[in-house]
């Protein structure tokens, strides 16, 4: 625990004397003076850094390192570490990527969907131009002269005119597609998503790499990756020989009765390109997990792969000869096999807290990596492997109950081994599109979808049962004993990470009008979802109207109800009534996850008319309620 | 299972208690680490790997377990399947391993039979035993550190108020042993009698991805053995398997090692039924 998070609490203890108390108590006022000066006790949570991103001058001389929470891009002296210059971004940045001339800095800002074009001579955001929903990856092609931007809700990828912003084609990509990365040729652009692709309830997810033609813009292939949910950063070899996409392999349809032998999740990394085909790599070992693997980085001889493992702080190092020698010489997938890593692993190297992006200097003999929440830049020597500088970027020292409880969410040394945390299934905070096989239920029932856990405030009961009255029994003594099968939070940390997931926000609604107006169809589908009476004018009884569970500023009504969904797997078919709020993005519907659409919740799980009136609606009339629900 | 057997060494890191009991478990005379949580439930082989007379485990700081091993020491790491040799002078090793704050290990030693039991310090780079301490005459035996230990994590038991145990096999053919595909048609368990020998429980079908789900006595030990469609036995268990009341344990295969991690799939039997065959033996 931090001095600054002891200061806060007023919790802890320690048995110095009164010198030494009276020392702490001279130290946390000098830490606290800029806040007091400021007005105010407590920080504001802005004024931590979190740095996400991370990109290197072509020189090598200049770091750009984009801060998630400030807003903004720190130009840092990559040998040093001074910070030499900063410039203001929108709403939670997030991709990064700087033109083939270095001369213009591209940040996508993921909560205005908009891309920031920056000036790097002057630091100075230049133009604006508008993306898809929710952009994240950012990657120009080898001539600069378009900018491609990955689309995290719109599952889709950008095409836009680096001259004049105008998107000049839109691509299908992966569900939740964020990553991208481009071939040492320029002739190929590769994307990877967050979220599995849609699929029949209770299949094995499937994601895919998005291969993209940069010459014709078009996807050229979609490169399956079979029990993968969860892909994260990319990188290609400079000879194109192969490439690495760090990934997640969830166990989400066998029952979770235990953790042990990766039985929650596995870490590691598909292998790709000409020299292996397509291989997955576990980075595990059977009693050490180095988890959320997110970013990734080649060595430009090809010599050596580094993974940073966001919820275990560490990077992973891969020998890229030994593993080529390994995986060639199997005859099957050794993607299960947690004795494998020692062959081709050569090192974990312990770093900052949340590691995401990393960046190599053009010659490869540094590795930099964004410590998110820390506010700091780990620098590795690629010779020795080991950790020659950490740059601290100047953010806010203490840490407050939120920042605490942040760090926890994202944590997984509090599973069963250090195996998975928080943050594996509500991936950057929200859901992960799976259904889950939980134990406590008993094997194979109640199999229940995973929920978005955004503006969750004012939406009590927890779990689909609602059997957890608040998020402090939700995230307690229940994470403890079903999900991480180990000593969980103290009531102090329980109550920080409560703290954590209650702030956060609903991201900004797409569908809804800047001026709050209701389009045309909006307007019918809220008639449809407010009305009293059917097609027929037969009253509809007021427990089966939709605005009757449905009520309330999050559109629940916080009660059990059962309308006709349940399965006979299920123990009990009384439901929880989930929030609406920016329920357009998180399919899987209902409890079970069987929905893969708003439109099937009534067209093929509402047969009796028990989950509301809907069989009398046209088609036209559904697609209307979904225009209204996608505004709530 | 002989719990009378059962000599705790050490508890791990991650909660786990490490006990000693012959292999197999319930029946073997050689020595071998297990493991098992602090509420009874989850018993395995450390390792599958099985080799002859380990004894004295013990968790030392890289998280490595070091034993005995026949006349030598060995070591398990987390990042292979298999014990790793240690390079110490043959001889007769007992008692804990206990490793210093400077990394050493205490051991207690003698070459033969005729000499005394020593306390004697290894390390890596000496790759020889250096004498710590001897009285002639008198054996040496089980030191012990005096210093700090950290507070072990508890354990939140998840064992449900049952008398019984639930067992779901993900896939028998996940196995040290080979079956042709698609050979295992059933399953049959049997009881531990109080002499010592079976008593047959029931037979389930064993579903074409190798997964069958099975109602088993708490606190009982239990046996099975794999059946083709002749019924003829393809493999039988060479010990017990034992499961707490209440518990509900999935096994990734039959023997697959620890180092094999579950196959994401749906088990066929879950598909078929989520009401498991009773191997009670109270019907």
């Amino acid at each position: 625990m931090s001095l600054g998070h002891w200061a806060e609490t007023g919790s802890g203890a320690g048995s110095g004397g009164a010198k030494e108390k009276s020392k702490l108590a001279l130290f946390i006022i000098a830490a606290l003076l800029p806040f007091l000066v400021a007005g105010s006790a407590t920080p504001r949570e802005q004024n931590y850094l979190s740095p996400s991103e991370i990109v290197v001058s072509a020189d090598g001389s200049k770091l750009y390192v984009l801060c998630e929470r400030g807003e903004m891009v720190l130009v840092m002296d990559a040998l040093s570490g001074e910070v030499k210059g900063r410039v203001a971004v929108g709403r939670m940045p997030r991709g990064i990527a700087l033109s083939p001339d270095g001369c213009t800095l591209y940040v996508t800002n993921s909560w205005d969907d908009t891309l920031s074009v920056i000036d790097t001579p002057k630091l100075a955001v230049t133009s604006t131009w508008p993306t898809g929903f929710e952009p994240w990856g950012v990657q120009p092609d080898r001539s600069g002269a378009f900018i491609y931007v990955a689309n995290r809700l719109s599952n889709s990828i950008s095409v836009i005119n680096a001259v004049s912003g105008v998107e000049n084609r839109r691509l299908r990509a992966g569900r939740g597609v964020s990553f991208l990365a481009l071939s040492a040729d320029g002739r190929r652009i590769y994307a990877t998503h967050v979220f599995p692709n849609f699929s029949t309830n209770r299949a094995v997810p499937e994601s895919e790499i998005t291969v993209i033609d940069t010459e014709r813009q078009m996807v050229a292939d979609r490169i399956s990756l079979r029990n993968v949910a969860g892909i994260f950063h990319l990188a290609i070899s400079r000879d194109g020989n192969f490439g690495v996409a760090a990934h997640l392999r969830p166990k989400n349809l066998i029952p979770l009765a235990h953790v042990e032998h990766g039985w929650a999740f596995g870490d590691g990394f598909t292998f790709f390109g000409p020299v292996i085909g397509n291989v997955q790599v576990p980075i595990d070992e059977l009693e050490r997990y180095f988890t959320m693997p997110y970013g990734a980085a080649i060595l430009p001889d090809g010599s050596h792969i580094y993974l940073s493992d966001a919820g275990s702080d560490t990077v992973t190092v891969i020998d890229t000869p030994r593993l080529l020698g390994y995986a060639k010489k199997q005859k099957k997938s050794f993607a299960n096999d947690l004795s494998t890593s020692a062959h081709y692993t050569t090192t974990q190297i312990e770093v900052g807290s949340n590691p995401r992006g990393i960046a190599l200097s053009p010659n490869g003999s540094r590795l930099y990596v964004a410590n998110r929440l820390d506010d700091s830049i780990t620098v590795i020597d690629t010779e020795s492997n080991r950790v020659k500088a950490t740059f601290d970027l100047g953010g806010v020292r203490i840490e407050t109950p939120l920042r605490h409880g942040e760090r926890l969410f994202n944590s997984t040394r509090f599973a069963f081994q250090g195996q998975f945390g928080c943050a594996n299934c509500h991936i950057d905070g929200t859901f992960d599109g799976m259904t889950w096989d939980l134990e406590p239920d008993g094997f194979g029932k109640d199999i229940v979808d995973n929920r978005n856990i955004e503006d969750l405030r004012g939406t009590e009961p927890f779990k689909w049962n609602g059997g957890n009255p608040d998020l402090a029994t939700e995230c307690g003594p229940r994470t403890e004993k079903f999900f991480f099968r180990s000593q969980g939070y103290s009531a102090q940390e329980l109550a920080d990470l409560v703290k954590f997931i209650e702030s956060l926000p609903a991201r900004p609604n797409r569908y809804r009008q800047p001026d709050g107006e209701l389009t045309p169809a909006q307007e019918r589908g809220k008639a449809i979802f407010f009305r009293t009476v059917d097609r027929n004018g037969k009253p509809i009884p007021e427990a089966n109207q939709c605005a009757f569970c449905h009520s309330g500023p999050k559109y629940t009504n916080r009660t059990k109800v059962n309308v006709g969904s349940g399965r006979l797997t299920d123990r009990s078919p009384t439901l929880d009534v989930p929030h609406l709020v920016n329920v357009w993005m998180t399919a899987p519907y209902m409890h079970d996850g069987a929905a893969r659409s708003l439109e099937e919740i009534w067209t093929i799980y509402n047969p009796n008319d028990t989950h509301g009136v809907s069989n009398d609606l046209t088609k036209d009339e559904l697609n209307d309620l979904i225009e209204y629900l996608r505004t709530l | 299972m002989h719990q009378e057997n059962a000599l705790p060494s050490d508890v791990l890191r991650d909660g786990r208690i490490l006990f000693e009991a012959g292999y197999p478990l319930g029946t073997g005379e050689t020595p071998e680490l297990y493991t098992v949580y602090p509420d009874g439930s989850g018993v395995e082989a450390y390792r599958c790997d099985h080799a002859r007379f380990r004894y004295g485990g013990r968790q030392i700081s890289s998280g490595d377990i070091v034993f005995s091993h026949g006349y030598s020491l060995a070591r398990f790491t987390s990042a292979s399947a298999k014990e790793v040799a240690v390079a110490t002078p043959r001889g007769e090793y007992t008692g804990d391993i206990l490793e210093t704050a400077d990394g050493a290990w205490l051991v207690s030693w003698r070459g033969g039979s005729s000499s005394v039991f020593e306390l004697r310090l290894w390390t890596p780079e000496s790759g020889g035993l250096d004498k710590l301490f001897a009285e002639a005459g008198t054996n040496l035996v089980q030191p012990s550190l005096v210093t700090a230990r950290s507070t072990l994590n508890h354990f939140p038991s998840g064992l449900h108020e049952w008398p019984t145990a639930n067992l779901l096999m993900l896939n028998s053919y996940t196995s040290k042993y080979s079956f042709a595909k698609g050979s295992i048609k059933t399953v049959r368990g049997y009881a531990q009698t109080a002499d010592g020998g079976r008593r047959f429980l029931g037979t389930s079908p064993v579903e074409k991805d190798g997964s069958f789900f099975v109602q088993v006595k708490g606190d009982a030990p239990v046996q099975f053995e794999l059946l083709d469609a002749t019924n003829r036995v393809l493999q039988k268990q060479k010990g017990w398997f034992w499961a707490r009341r209440g518990e509900q344990r999935v096994c990734v295969g039959c023997h697959a090692g620890p180092e094999h991690s579950p196959e994401n799939a749906v088990p066929a039997t879950l598909e078929r039924t989520v009401i498991p065959a009773d191997f009670t033996g109270t019907k």
